[in-house]
């Protein structure tokens, strides 16, 4: 279970202030907003090492603060910005990181990889947005990542390879895996969010469970 | 089951990961690392030689400013050795790629600052007390000739550490 407690984080002159939310394993966590409502923001917080919050962020009852190291190898960020090795191919990059997490599976990186279809043999820095978006799933499912962190992921997606994705969420949410999602896209929120929750002006303004289009919510 | 019982601790210490991941780089670039050996170490070289020449030109008294410098210039290119081939070519390179990856900050830092202490300070330091004997030899044991190269060599050493320090 993920759990924020009174999370206030300043950045500059932007405050996302008082977050408080629960959510258990297993869940897709759609978070909503306009540019600028602290989506990314959110997503950070619970990322960086060196936090600029106040407030408490369990993960398993654990405050992920104390234990770092162990919560970052149960954590999988994934966003376009994010930096791998560009001038090596995907295997390398599985291959140079592989040391830094206890359970990497480089066969099952390549059964994955083959999923989205995607070449080993690809240099990162070559890929599309939505290349090196799947590179980064499949890297995350290799070493047994149990909170997916997707920021604005499904951006770019051609809506074929949207309906594929949201596939491959839901095998990753039946292995107890917890997903948050920033998304923009209406039709992605109501088919596919468990819950929802919307951020305006650096304010979380509901947290609620989502009873859209297909409820996937059970 | 208590909280605690719950972490799966990797055996592995943090800066053992960053060791295996060095190895693997440097095996994995290892022509790329092969030619800037070969340059830093036939750079050292050269500027060996041209030590020694102005050394014997001054009748020694040049000697530790020139030694100073050219270690310097050694120090810089070792290093680089290490650090640029984490191809954004700076050491916040690598703080960066790996700022999402389970290792401590500190950890890539300790094994940087090993291999500065191991491959390059260390030699500085020898070479510095085996020149000991040529002061005495040549009678030229003065507070400069002793102090200013160690405070030339802790410049040095602080200037490394900058370098390879963690950063954001």
């Amino acid at each position: 279970m993920l759990e924020f407690r009174n999370v206030t984080v300043k950045r500059g002159k932007f405050t996302l202030s008082n977050i408080n939310f629960q959510l258990e394993d297993g869940y897709l966590l759609g978070i909503l907003g306009k540019n600028g409502a602290g989506k990314t923001t959110l997503l950070n917080s619970i990322m960086e090492r060196h936090p600029n919050y106040t407030g408490d962020i369990f993960y398993q009852g654990i405050d992920i603060q104390k234990e770092p190291e162990w919560f970052l190898e149960k954590c999988a960020y994934i966003a376009d910005d994010n930096r791998f090795f560009n001038k090596k191919t995907a295997m390398e990059n599985v291959e140079l990181l592989s040391g830094f997490y206890g359970k990497m599976d480089k066969e099952k990186f390549k059964t994955y990889m083959e999923e989205m279809k995607l070449s080993c043999r690809k240099q990162v820095g070559a890929m599309s947005r939505g290349q090196f978006i799947r590179f980064q799933i499949a890297f995350a499912r290799a070493h047994h990542a149990k909170l997916y962190l997707l920021d604005e992921a499904t951006a770019g997606m051609d809506p074929v390879f949207r309906r594929e994705f949201y596939n491959i969420m839901r095998q990753i949410l039946a292995e107890e895996a917890t997903i948050l999602m920033t998304t923009h896209i209406q039709s992605d929120i109501d088919r596919n969010m468990d819950y929802i929750c919307r951020l305006e002006h650096g304010k979380m303004v509901f947290f609620q469970e989502n009873f859209g289009e297909e409820g996937n919510h059970e | 089951m208590g909280m605690k019982d719950n972490i799966e601790y990797n055996p592995k210490t943090g800066m053992d990961k960053v060791r295996e991941f060095d190895e693997k780089i440097l095996r994995m670039d290892s022509d790329k690392i092969l030619l800037r050996r070969i340059a830093a170490y036939f750079f050292e070289f050269l500027i060996g030689i041209a030590v020694v020449l102005i050394c014997y030109e001054s009748n020694w008294q040049a000697m530790h400013w020139v030694v100073a410098v050219n270690y310097s210039f050694a120090i810089k290119i070792h290093i680089d050795v290490y650090m640029i081939i984490y191809e954004e070519r700076h050491p916040i390179s690598i703080y960066q790629l790996l700022e999402k990856i389970p290792v401590n900050p500190r950890d890539i830092f300790k094994v940087r600052l090993s291999y500065l202490w191991k491959m390059l300070y260390k030699r500085l330091v020898i070479f510095y007390i085996l020149q000991l004997p040529f002061l005495v030899y040549h009678n030229k044991v003065t507070v400069v000739n002793i102090v200013y190269p160690i405070a030339v060599i802790a410049l040095v050493g602080v200037g490394c550490i900058f370098y390879i320090r963690p950063r954001k």
